[in-house]
């Protein structure tokens, strides 16, 4: 919480050095009204002098701690209200609204201005949505109970005979189909919730996730679970990079993509990156060729 | 001691409030035919159904060859295998053929083997005409024709005595005579029968013994000749004075 | 006698032929017009595109055809069971014997909490729940307990149909019967159920056709059938079309049965009730 604050301060601090005297190619300078938004982001918004954010529900550790984005806990929390005081809009201005994992990226128009919800950036989904730039990269992970037939796997080979099962509509689902290519059908769900109880029941001897994700359930969720390995990015293999979710074609895309550049140019992202996931990257890798 | 086949002592019975038997004193000689006859509610069917213990008695008695059948918890299926029924609306199973009616309750609950079972149903058709219908299913014969089927049923078992309850009256007109023909069949090859009739002709023609019910009691019992000629109680009277204004006697 | 039916044979010829050409004509019209008209409503376009875009329906015909495979087994081997269940149910439920009481008492609850409850809560109560408790592979299979949870609920409605067409059997049958000398059981063996069973098979395949569909339910504890398998096509290519191919995959099944019942239904009226007036 104290590293968050610290985090924001020095973020403002150098925004404010940057509007004194830098020549941006755009005009995200100082903010418009106060803390309701910048020059970009006029008129873009659904509600003016509001960023409606979107997210699970519920939203999951590490992404939202406790369930309450509100708090700016939580990795993607605190990515969110970033961007958003990256964009001028002040804590008060940030609405919050919370979506299924899949409506949030079919055809039609959004009740949100953008929406995080891990969402890997790919082709299939940029025909009906527009992505910001990746705020977050990483790998497909494998969790496991204590006992199950994927403890100690060190390459795909070793995982062919393994009942795995993910979340449906997600590129880990693909991952399972597409490069592990076990034996046996994987099972899929409305969400990981189902897959862990899948797992609880021992009906599925393991699930694919995204790291951070893989290392909440080992530690917090599930008792004697471990994470097994995470796949590297590889010939075969892309990482998963992390974009907010807009509408298709939303103009406020690019100011996101600007302020987002600047948090990493300023090294706000890594920061938010160490605070709520810096222990949540070490995991043996499973050798995919 | 009696030597009545089937003696009845003080038998009532009563359904909820509304008594039906009231206390019903007979004796069915055995070999004997005995017709029941008065209004519609006295109880004729009642009475029958309660000697095969489809109806368990309120009180009294029933024997069977001296045996008392009517006690309460007593087993009645061997009971019924020797004490048959036949029904006014013949009660055929729709779903099974003529021949399968007949050897049901043979196979079942007599263990005969099914090839002797059908010998048997075929014989017995032929008694009584009806040879050819042995494979037809009961809605393709006439009332008639269900009727002595059913009757054919109910003798495949070979019960001792049959009980038959207004077996004529769902019959058109014209199909009556075929099924009293049996009985007369019956009656001439020693059956002991009881029957609640409308057919009061038939009755005085067939019977050894007729009792007129009235209200759950025996009101007339005797010889045909006596209780139709000569009825001695007033209600009796009264009754067959209908019959008689009906042309029905 | 011959010129009477001779003029009325040729009436109902002319008004059939009149009636077919009226038939074929109207048919022509409100399908022109569907034809037609259809494609000119605004944001046709987007409709088509979203939900019968050809090359997304070949592309994921396959796949459907390969899941519903699991829908038809689970129907398969779910449905007998239910029937088993469901009899045994209704026949409890029917009987009169002092010894059965519990176990009728039993019914009642079982028919009252099964039927009481969404059958999507019994696919996660059971199907998940029970698992849970511990059992070993194979036997603790979504599919095993999934099929479990649609047997006891679906059983528990059709127990009610089962026991309807039971109770619908006049007692003259089981008076008669009884007077034969057949025991209790052998009657409802040899004369009540055979015609009882005879009785309900409509509302029997009604509820078959029901069950074909809520096989499906199974998805939702993991094995991917064919309404899983549309979802996962749906979200990854973002067309509704995968839809429109399992309802016309599951149509392929239906009508047929729901053809068959409407045919049952009119001949066990025939029999009945007779011709009909006109």
């Amino acid at each position: 919480m104290r590293k968050l604050t610290i985090s924001l301060a020095i973020t403002g601090t150098l925004l404010l050095a940057a509007c004194g005297g830098s020549s941006s190619s755009s005009d995200t300078t100082a903010a418009a009204g106060a803390g309701t938004g910048n020059e970009c982001t006029a008129g873009k918004t659904l509600t003016a002098d509001t960023l409606t954010i979107g997210t699970g529900n519920p939203a999951y550790s590490p992404w939202v701690e406790n369930d309450k984005p509100e708090s700016k806990e939580g990795f993607e929390a605190a990515v969110a209200y970033a961007v958003a005081a990256e964009l001028g809009y002040s804590d008060a201005a940030v609405k919050w609204v919370r979506t299924g994992f899949d409506e949030a990226v079919q055809p039609g128009k959004k009740n949100f201005d953008f929406n995080l919800q891990q969402f890997s950036i790919n082709d299939e989904r940029k025909k009906t949505v527009s992505f910001s730039a990746s705020y977050y990269s990483t790998n497909q992970a494998v969790v496991a109970l204590a006992g199950s037939p994927a403890i100690g796997a060190t390459t795909v080979a070793d995982l062919k005979d393994v009942k795995f099962g993910a979340q449906a509509g997600t590129t880990s689902l693909d991952f399972i189909t597409n490069v592990i290519k076990p034996s046996a059908e994987p099972f899929a769900y409305d969400d990981n919730a189902g897959a862990k109880a899948a797992l609880e029941a021992k009906q599925i001897d393991a699930i694919v996730v995204d790291l951070p994700t893989a290392f909440y359930i080992a530690a917090v969720e599930l008792t004697g679970a471990s994470v097994v390995g995470q796949f590297p990015a590889s010939a075969s293999t892309t990482p998963d990079n992390f974009g907010l979710v807009f509408d298709l074609d939303n103009p406020l895309v690019s100011c996101v993509d600007t302020a987002l550049a600047a948090l990493k140019d300023n090294g706000t992202l890594a920061e938010i990156e160490k605070t709520w996931l810096s222990d949540k990257t070490n995991a043996p890798v499973i050798a995919v060729s | 001691m009696s030597t009545a086949k089937i003696s009845l002592r003080g038998v009532h019975k009563a359904f909820g409030a509304n008594s039906v038997l009231n206390g019903i004193d007979m004796d069915i000689a055995e070999g004997t035919v005995v017709s029941l006859i008065g209004p519609s509610g006295s109880g004729k069917s009642t009475l029958l159904r309660c000697i095969n213990l489809l109806e368990p008695i309120d009180d009294g008695e029933i024997l069977l060859d001296g045996v008392d059948i009517s006690l309460p918890g007593l087993d009645a299926n061997p009971v019924r295998r020797r004490i048959g029924m036949v029904f006014q609306n013949f009660n055929l199973f729709p779903h099974m053929s003529v021949q399968d009616n007949i050897t049901l309750s043979p196979i079942r609950t007599l263990g005969v083997n099914k090839a002797v079972a059908r010998t048997k149903a075929v014989e017995l058709l032929e008694r009584f005409g009806l040879a050819d219908k042995v494979h037809a299913f009961p809605d393709q014969l006439s009332g008639g024709q269900q009727q002595r089927v059913a009757i054919v049923r109910a003798l495949a078992i070979e019960p001792e005595v049959l009980l038959l309850d207004e077996i004529t009256s769902s019959l058109d007109p014209e199909l009556v005579g075929e099924v009293l023909d049996v009985v007369r069949e019956l009656k001439t090859s020693g059956m002991t029968l009881v029957l609640a009739t409308h057919e009061m002709g038939f009755a005085r023609d067939i019977s050894d013994l007729v009792c007129v019910l009235d209200s759950g009691h025996i009101i007339e019992q005797g010889l045909p000749s006596q209780v139709f000629s000569a009825p001695q109680s007033e209600r009796a009277q009264q009754f067959l004075e209908r019959i008689i204004r009906a042309g029905r006697l | 006698m011959g010129t009477i039916t001779g003029r009325r044979a040729a009436y109902e010829r002319a008004r059939k032929r009149r009636s077919t050409v009226v038939a074929t004509v109207s048919s022509l019209a409100v399908v022109t017009a569907i034809v037609v008209l259809v494609p000119k409503m605004p944001r046709w376009d987007r409709v088509h595109e979203s939900f019968f875009n050809g090359e997304r329906f070949a592309h994921s015909l396959p796949r459907l055809l390969d899941a519903f495979v699991l829908d038809i087994k689970i129907f398969a081997w779910s449905m007998p069971a239910i029937v088993v269940l469901a009899l045994l149910v209704a026949i409890t439920r029917n009987s009169r014997s002092a010894a059965l009481f519990p176990l009728r008492i039993l019914t009642i609850a079982y028919t009252d909490i099964m039927r009481g409850v969404p059958i999507i809560l019994w696919i996660y109560l059971i199907g998940f729940g029970v698992p849970g408790l511990g059992i070993e592979r194979p036997w603790n299979s979504p599919l095993i307990w999934g099929s479990v949870a649609l047997v006891l609920t679906y059983a528990s409605y059709i127990a009610e149909v089962f026991r309807a067409g039971i109770e619908s059997i006049h007692e003259s049958q089981r008076a008669a019967a009884r007077s034969l000398g057949l025991s209790s059981w052998q009657t409802m063996r040899h004369v009540v159920l055979p015609q009882a069973i005879r009785r309900v098979i409509p509302p029997l395949m009604n509820d078959m056709v029901s069950l074909q569909k809520d096989v499906a339910l199974v998805s939702l504890i993991g094995p991917i059938e064919i309404l899983r398998q549309a979802g996962i096509d749906k979200s990854k290519f973002a067309n509704f079309t995968p839809y429109i191919a399992a309802a016309a995959i599951f149509l392929l099944i239906t009508i047929p049965l729901t053809r068959t019942t409407d045919w049952l239904i009119e001949r066990e009226r025939r029999r009945t009730t007779g011709t009909r007036v006109s």
